[in-house]
């Protein structure tokens, strides 16, 4: 398995891991009653606010791990170190693609979180929705980036 | 018009080129090792700068590097 490849499903892993924790803490605090639900907007507000600072954090740990981890391997297996810096066209080009797909779901989530308010759904559904697929976004677009390496661009 | 077939000498060009590895091809040409593997597997059509540089290194033109693959009904059907 490639850099790349490897970077791709710990960054799969990863933003399952984070927004599976955070979910869960959520929730818990939702069920004892301890955070104010009364206003929705205010809510996600301050819960999305928390989440992407946190989040960055939590994924630069993991990135550090990551590259200490690809870099022992690399000098156990006798090869030249630095592989990982460099990002060609190829990658780029990779990259580009991904990043069309992960547009594509996130609008599609985008989408179906608005016919939840045209439905007259609950308003945390409308929350809920946008970022289940933001997860979704995430993991498709990993996942698309390992086939593109994997298959040919 | 469908894709073109697109192949190429790299490999054969790089052992008549004193055994050139794969890494120090990509080192000359300045991408990674994995994208002149891609490119040997015919799974990465590379960019124009990018042929011209594989040019340069084997002393080859373009042309004598990559090839279109033989589709004679394709073929006939660009060049009309």
């Amino acid at each position: 398995m490639s850099y790349q490849e490897s970077k791709s499903l710990t960054n799969i892993f990863s933003t399952i891991i984070i927004t599976g924790i955070y979910a869960l803490i959520v929730y818990r605090r939702y069920l004892n009653g301890t955070v104010d639900t009364t206003d929705v907007f205010k809510f996600w507000a301050i819960t999305i606010l928390i989440f992407i600072p946190v989040s960055i954090v939590v994924r630069i740990i993991i990135m550090i791990f990551f590259s200490i981890g690809t870099s022992v391997v690399q000098t156990v297996k006798g090869e030249e170190a630095g592989v990982m810096e460099i990002v060609d066209e190829r990658d780029k080009l990779i990259e580009l693609k991904a990043t069309r797909i992960s547009l594509i779901t996130f609008s599609f989530g985008f989408i179906i979180a608005l016919i939840t308010q045209a439905a007259n759904m609950n308003d945390h559904l409308f929350f809920i929705t946008l970022i289940v697929f933001g997860v979704i976004t995430e993991i498709v677009s990993e996942l698309s980036t390992i086939i593109y390496y994997r298959k040919g661009v | 018009m469908k894709k073109l077939l697109i192949n190429n000498n790299v490999r054969k060009l790089r052992f008549q080129n004193n055994e050139m590895t794969q890494k120090d091809l990509s080192v000359k040409v300045g991408v990674s090792r994995q994208t002149i593997v891609a490119i040997e597997k015919g799974q990465y059509s590379p960019t124009l700068e990018l042929c011209f540089k594989l040019a340069i290194v084997f002393n080859k033109t373009i042309d004598e590097i990559f090839f279109i693959e033989s589709n004679e009904k394709e073929n006939d059907k660009i060049t009309s």
